[in-house]
């Protein structure tokens, strides 16, 4: 399980900063809120099978895609938005296996309506929380137990 | 110049054409292909002076690629542009005869550098 929040922290820091231009500001972790939340996601194969999410505001989410696609504000359809997000996930997916030190799989990146946390989902996970534009948002690595991951894979494809 | 930039996701695309023009490659006629597989078209098709290409994609991964146009005879420079990271990942992109592996996130330096020589 990759343990080191210090280096997630980095990563998050890394992408969304140098590549986007969005400033990150590191703050406590926020209880979740009831307006639209998006999920991007990536798995990484390896020894264990890790989940590496982004939850952040539909607002939020806009703001990373405009940047990414130097757009002007609200011109982005939500398949490019999603796009982007999803882009995010995969790069903080690959820095973050490529500290794993172990042969492993990339997968591709999904974005979804973030649903419910299910605390039993996870076997371990670590977790930074970043305010971006006025929004928080979060990132995670978690152990997902091989019965879930099947689920996903079966979710996917269906 | 043509570059073919290969990328499942359009916003990386646009990323990438900006930090090309970002490191003074401001005279590049850019392509795009969503995967391996529109690639291989489009390279046959519009002859392009370099690719750019990403490792994981749908329908055809980037070193998929790279083997496909060598096996069609076709030596266009390719060089990954990734999130992929990892020792093992550029040892296989270096077998295969990649010009450069630039690891995502990466800035308009890092793609001046690999690709300076490859496009005179």
């Amino acid at each position: 399980m990759f343990s080191n929040v210090e280096a997630l922290q980095q990563i998050a820091v890394d992408v969304c900063q140098s590549m986007l231009g969005l400033p990150l500001q590191l703050i406590e972790p926020q209880p979740r809120a009831a307006t639209p939340l998006l999920m991007a996601c990536i798995e990484i194969h390896g020894e264990q099978v890790l989940m590496v999410e982004i939850l952040a505001h539909e607002d939020l989410t806009q703001a990373i895609a405009e940047a990414m696609f130097a757009a002007d504000r609200g011109s982005l359809s939500r398949e490019e938005i999603r796009d982007a997000f999803g882009e995010v996930a995969n790069m903080i997916g690959g820095n973050v296996k490529g500290m794993l030190g172990e042969d492993a799989n990339l997968s591709l990146p999904f974005v979804s309506d973030a649903a419910e946390d299910d605390l039993s989902d996870h076997l371990q996970r670590i977790s930074a929380t970043f305010e971006c534009c006025g929004y928080p948002m979060t990132f995670v690595i978690r152990e997902v137990a091989i019965d879930q991951k099947l689920n996903r894979e079966l979710a996917a494809v269906s | 110049m043509k570059v073919l930039i290969v990328d499942d996701s359009k916003a990386m695309r646009m990323i990438v054409q900006r930090t090309l023009k970002q490191a003074g490659f401001n005279n590049i006629q850019p392509l795009e292909a969503n995967n391996g597989v529109e690639a291989l078209q489009l390279v046959e098709q519009q002859s392009p002076d370099l690719v750019l290409s990403d490792w994981n994609m749908p329908e055809m991964k980037g070193i998929e690629l790279l083997h496909a146009l060598r096996a069609k005879g076709q030596q266009v420079p390719l060089g990954f542009i990734t999130s992929e990271s990892s020792p093992e990942i550029k040892q296989q992109a270096a077998d295969a005869g990649a010009a450069f592996v630039i690891v995502k996130p990466f800035n308009p330096a890092a793609i001046e550098q690999a690709i300076k020589t490859l496009l005179v």
